[in-house]
This record gives structure tokens, C-alpha cells and sequence, in this order.
């Protein structure tokens, strides 16, 4: 087991922001931590990695406990702070060569390892230039190859981009993908489900210092799907093709709307079939047919009754 | 090598910042050159400034006079009688007055009217009116033993020696207050470095960057010492370059053993850094940190005499300010007072128990465990 955390309290003064916090981490995963600001993400890889004390529970990681064997276990483990970490007076080369020779890398393996890192981030070109001459997007990027200097196998990613465009957002996306499939277990937290969507396949969804749900995507989308929307563009609407589709069995609503048929299924009924046989038995024709699954900000609506952003 | 590492790296970067480099070396130096200046009258002049003096006194008295003053010290100029001689002094013409009253006597009665503030003036001239009065006092007692004293008189004339043997010097142990200042900015301009040291090492270690170095696997002291070895080497270079520039340029006397000062300014270095990175993790918040230690130094430098030549007994040996302070005056103008060897003991150790305790306390909230 990569993460095995047992009953997790954490603290803020008198505020517990993590308490009887359980979780399990497996090789190959790339676990998202989906919540709002506050929700404890922060909090649980702080914990986690050593920088947040914990005031009571259980830290292993790589089936170590971390009070133990701390120095062993963080030789193997990446951080992307939320912030950019890096040391403003230095140039890019300089802030990879850092964070590289502290990982114990030296001479000519090292000078290959941060090339190596810049073309990955796709900041060769820029490594004589000072951090604040790059771009939001080149700032993260440069945040993550020096979070991965060490070549982890554990790597924690805390909303590594937030605040950049979607174009550097999905070459930051990408570079999760590849250190995950590299053999990197990463935990990934944000408040954007697209980032998650795209990049984890195992998703906790945290509020107020719980797991409230926990499983991947698709999973999580189902614990809250009862019904499915079938929308059909007719080219006609009468009373009874609408009265025959309300008969079908699972079938529990039908709405028009102008050319539009809304009709509210049972979660498994598979009565789509049904629904467009009797459309054509009316002789009837069917421009467009969508339906309506739910994505992971209605989960997250639905699970705490929150959003995402607030 | 993680040490030499942060060291190397992080002395790069500190050293990039050439704004805090130039305007820490230039402060004090011109804090030095305006205090020196505003304050010079409570120090003791280096120089020896010609005294004016008016003398009231009959052709034989004031002919021996101006035979024999030596003019580098002595300007003398005569009055027709005592109430000229005090409107013109009045008038500032004159530092003092001096009346050799010998009608009627062979005793000369001899009275000086001092009024300069100067020091140096002051002892030249009564030192001056002394040997008149002892020159007077031996002519007459020869003269009582008939002895031929105008013959003796020339004589002494001759040698011209009224005040050569009691020459005063300025060139030995009293500084001029730009002198003193000098020692006093260098020191208070060494120990700002906790200040920088402070504020770099919050913002490297309590920061982002910091997060990033806590949650890899580098020892807490190879941090600490690493960064410690940085923030020392750019307050160094900068105490060594205001020493060098205060000796070269503005010609403060630092004495003639330079080496010693330098060694002085490196271990004020060491300490003010250590001192800086103590405040901040002690606090384990930069930005309060700072503040305190702002004013804390401020108080250190005015208690161990940095602004104003005051003497707070007992209090100024809580400073460590004091420490560099006297083992530069003591370094500069030997006998300034206490001990060379302790001063610079005292350094030394503060440095290492600030940078011991630093590490310690920076271990304690970095590790992992139950909340302490």
C-alpha cells in the first residue's frame, strides 16, 4: 500500500479539521481530493507529508510509519505546494539544479536530469530567465518539475493549476498523466471536477474534514443517479404518442417543451428503446436524442448540498 | 553536501539582490557621517585646534609670551586691560582670557578666564597658564637666592621648551565622534543582518519554498546550516565592504590592526544571522519576527551607545551589540575597557547557542508527531 492513513485527527487550535480521517492509497492510482476552499485538503497531504503535525492516528506510507522512518519514506515523495515554490532570485535552470542536487543526484546524471526536466515542462528554452519573467502557466510547470526532481513515487499535488488558462491547464493535465504513468502514484487536490475528471481515476469527494464519498468517477456519479432525461427532437407532438410513452414501464415524467419531448426515466429501467418505438409507430420523426447523465459538480451538489466554488 | 548545496544556491540568490546590498553598505555610512558630524562637540576633538587666547599683561610678561608660545596650539593677541580683553571675549574672539598681573610685585599673579566647550582647549590652555605660573614662581624663588635670572630666563627662552614638555596628542586613544560613530553604524549596520537574515530565512522557510524543502528528505540542520552559511556570507561581504569603505574613503581610524577588525565584523556576522534565524523560528512567523526584531535592535544599538555616547550600566552587557562594540574600541583604542577576550567570546557564543537553539526549535516544529 502506497498511503495508509488510520484515523487521522488533525487540528487548528481548538478547530479539528481532520478528524477520524481513514484513508488507503494503491500503486498506479491517481487519487483527486474534490471539495470546496476549507474542506481539509490542504490539511490532509500538510499531515501527510510532515509539514502539518498531527494531533492523533496513524501515517503510513509505503507500508512505513512516517515518524519512523521519515528521512527513508520522503527520499520517494514530490510535493507541488498550492503555491509557487520556488526562489525568485534564481533563474529556472538554477531552481531545477537545486532541487535536483538536493535529491542526491551529482555531476553529469544530474545536469542530464534537469535537462530532462525542462524539456518535460517544456522550459529549456526559458531556463536562463528569473521565474517572474514566465507566465502563470510556465510558473506552475517549472513548480512541478522541481516537485519531481527526485523522481517520487509518491507525488502530491496540491491544485497545481489553479489560476492558468486552459491551454497551460491541459499541458499541466498531461504532465500529470505522463508522471502517473511513469510509475507515480500522485494525490491531486482541486475544486475544478474537470481537472479531476481528466486526470484521476479515483475520486474523494472531502467536506468539513470527511470523506464524503469515495470511489472512482463513475461511481461517485451513480450514488446520487435515481433518473435519466431522454430529450427528443420530434418533428411532431401529439397527445398520443405523450400518453403511450407515460404508460411505458419506467417511465415516471413526460414534459413537452415546443419541438422538444423531456422524458424523466428510472435509473436502469432501459427504456429508451421503447420510448423510440413508439415514436415511430406514431409515424413520427426523430431529429436529435440526448441524455442527461450527471457530472461530478451535481454529485458534489447533491453529496453536500454545496458547490464546488463557493 | 545538501549544506554546501543550500549555501551555494541560496548565496546566489541573496547576492542577486544587489538593492539590499548597496543600500545596507551606504546606511550606515550615512548615518555615520551625519551623526559625526551633528555630534562631534560631545566628543573630544582630534585635532588640535589653535586656541585663541587674549592676553592683559605688562611688556616684559607678554614679550616672554609671544617669544615662547608655540603658535601651533596658541594664538595670542594683546588687550590694554581686562575690560577690553573680556568684551573681546565676549565678543567671541577669543577662547579664553589670561591676566598676568605683576605691578607692584615680583610675584606674577596669573588668572585665566576659559570659556571654550573644547576639551583639547582647555587643557592646552591651562596647561599653558600652569608652567606661566610655575615659570613665575621659580623666578622668583631664584631671584630671592640673587640668582641671575634674566640670564636664566634666556636661557630657559632659548630652549623654547614652555610647552613642549607637556605636549598633548589626539592621535592616541580618544576618538573623534565620527570615529565613534563609525564603530557604532558598522556595528548596528553587522547586526541589521539578523534583520535580513530574519526576513530571507521567513520567507524561504516559512513559505512556499520552505513547504517544498520540509516535505523532502534534507536533515533539518543541513537546511538551517546551509542557509545560515548563505545569509552570513552576503552580511559578511556587506560588513566588510562598509569596514573597508569607512577605513579607505571616509579615513575613520579603525586602528592599525585591520585584520583583527575584520575578524570582528566576520563573527558580528555570524551572529547577527544567527540571531536573525533564532527570532524567526522561535516566533514561527517571518513577518512578526521581523517586526520585533526591528525594534529589539533598535534598542540594542541605543543601549549599547550606537546613537548617543550614553553609558546604561549593567543593561548594555544584555546587548550583543556592546560585545562587537568594545571588542572594536578595545581593538582600535586599546584600554577602552573590559576584556578583548571576553567580548569576543561572548560573541561566539551567542552565535552558537542562537544557531543551536534555531535548529532545535526548527526540529521540534517540522517533525513529525503529536502537537508539542
Amino acid at each position: 500500500m502506497v498511503i495508509n492513513l488510520d484515523k487521522l485527527k488533525v487540528s487548528y487550535g481548538d478547530k479539528t479539521v481532520l478528524n477520524n480521517y481513514s484513508l488507503q492509497v494503491e500503486k498506479g492510482e491517481v487519487v483527486g481530493l474534490l471539495g470546496p476552499n476549507g474542506a481539509g485538503k490542504t490539511t490532509l497531504m500538510n499531515s501527510i507529508l510532515g509539514i502539518k503535525k498531527i494531533s492523533e492516528g496513524k501515517v503510513e506510507i509505503f507500508d512505513k510509519d512516517v515518524k519512523k522512518h521519515e528521512k527513508e519514506i520522503k527520499k520517494d515523495v514530490g510535493y507541488v505546494p498550492q503555491e509557487i515554490a520556488l526562489i525568485e532570485e534564481l533563474n529556472v535552470y538554477d531552481n531545477v539544479a537545486f532541487f535536483t542536487k538536493l535529491s542526491g543526484l551529482r555531476g553529469k546524471e544530474a545536469a542530464d536530469k534537469i535537462k530532462e526536466l525542462l524539456e518535460f515542462a517544456e522550459l529549456w528554452d526559458r531556463r536562463k530567465a528569473l521565474p517572474k519573467e514566465l507566465s502563470g502557466g510556465m510558473q506552475r510547470r517549472l513548480n512541478i518539475a522541481c516537485s519531481i526532481a527526485n523522481h517520487p513515487k509518491l507525488l502530491f499535488m496540491d491544485e497545481p493549476a489553479v489560476g492558468v488558462d486552459p491551454q497551460s491547464r491541459n499541458k499541466i493535465l498531461d504532465m500529470v498523466k505522463t508522471i502517473n504513468k511513469q510509475g507515480t502514484v500522485v494525490v491531486y487536490s482541486s475544486h475544478y471536477m474537470e481537472e479531476i475528471e481528466a486526470v484521476c481515476n479515483r475520486v474523494i469527494i472531502m467536506d468539513e474534514g470527511k470523506i464524503i464519498a469515495d470511489g472512482s468517477c463513475e461511481q461517485i456519479k451513480d450514488l446520487i443517479i435515481k433518473e435519466l432525461a431522454v430529450r427528443l427532437e420530434l418533428s411532431e407532438i401529439n397527445e398520443t404518442v405523450i400518453e403511450e410513452i407515460e404508460k411505458l414501464d419506467g417511465v415516471s415524467k413526460v414534459e413537452e417543451e415546443e419541438n422538444y419531448l423531456n422524458v424523466i426515466t428510472e435509473k436502469g429501467s432501459n427504456c429508451l428503446e421503447s420510448i423510440v418505438k413508439v415514436v415511430f409507430e406514431n409515424g413520427i420523426s426523430i431529429y436529435n436524442i440526448s441524455c442527461d447523465r450527471s457530472n461530478l459538480e451535481t454529485a458534489f451538489l447533491t453529496l453536500t448540498g454545496k458547490k464546488l466554488r463557493e | 553536501m545538501n549544506i554546501l548545496y543550500t549555501l551555494f544556491y541560496y548565496s546566489k540568490a541573496l547576492l542577486t539582490d544587489k538593492v539590499t546590498m548597496v543600500v545596507k553598505t551606504l546606511t550606515p555610512i550615512l548615518m555615520m557621517l551625519v551623526l559625526g558630524a551633528a555630534l562631534k562637540n560631545t566628543f573630544t576633538a582630534a585635532q588640535l585646534e589653535v586656541s585663541n587666547v587674549i592676553v592683559v599683561a605688562d611688556d616684559t610678561a607678554y614679550n616672554m609670551l609671544d617669544k615662547n608660545i608655540d603658535d601651533s596650539f596658541l594664538a595670542i593677541s594683546r588687550a590694554a586691560d581686562l575690560d577690553e580683553a573680556m568684551k573681546n571675549y565676549n565678543d567671541g574672539q577669543a577662547d579664553a582670557v589670561i591676566k598676568i598681573d605683576s605691578e607692584g610685585s615680583d610675584v606674577h599673579d596669573i588668572v585665566a578666564y576659559v570659556g571654550t566647550n573644547n576639551n583639547i582647549k582647555k587643557i592646552v590652555i591651562g596647561s599653558s597658564v600652569n608652567d606661566l605660573k610655575n615659570i613665575s614662581n621659580i623666578m622668583h624663588a631664584l631671584a630671592d637666592k640673587n640668582v641671575d635670572t634674566d640670564k636664566l630666563f634666556k636661557e630657559y627662552c632659548d630652549q623654547k621648551s614652555l610647552l613642549s614638555e607637556s605636549k598633548i596628542t589626539a592621535t592616541g586613544n580618544i576618538p573623534r565622534a565620527i570615529d565613534y560613530y563609525g564603530v557604532t553604524m558598522l556595528v548596528l549596520t553587522t547586526m541589521t543582518g539578523a534583520l535580513i537574515a530574519c526576513d530571507h530565512f521567513g520567507a524561504i522557510f516559512s513559505g512556499s519554498v520552505g513547504k517544498r524543502i520540509k516535505s523532502s528528505n534534507m536533515r533539518v540542520y543541513e537546511n538551517y546550516i546551509g542557509m545560515f552559511g548563505s545569509m552570513f556570507l552576503v552580511n559578511m561581504i556587506q560588513g566588510t565592504i562598509t569596514l573597508m569603505i569607512m577605513r579607505y574613503i571616509c579615513r575613520i581610524n579603525l586602528g592599525d590592526n585591520m585584520i583583527w577588525n575584520v575578524i570582528i565584523v566576520v563573527l558580528a556576522s555570524a551572529m547577527a544571522t544567527a540571531i536573525g534565524i533564532f527570532t524567526c523560528t522561535a516566533f514561527n512567523d517571518a513577518k512578526q519576527a521581523t517586526k520585533v526584531l526591528n525594534m529589539v535592535l533598535q534598542a540594542f544599538a541605543f543601549v549599547s551607545g550606537g546613537y548617543v555616547k550614553l553609558d546604561f550600566g549593567f543593561l548594555k552587557y544584555m546587548t550583543p551589540n556592546h560585545y562587537v562594540q568594545s571588542a572594536m574600541f578595545q581593538n582600535i583604542y586599546s584600554g577602552y575597557g573590559g576584556s578583548f577576550a571576553v567580548s569576543i567570546a561572548a560573541i561566539c557564543i551567542i552565535t552558537v547557542l542562537c544557531l543551536g537553539g534555531a535548529i532545535i526549535l526548527g526540529g521540534r516544529e517540522i517533525r513529525y508527531g503529536t502537537n508539542i
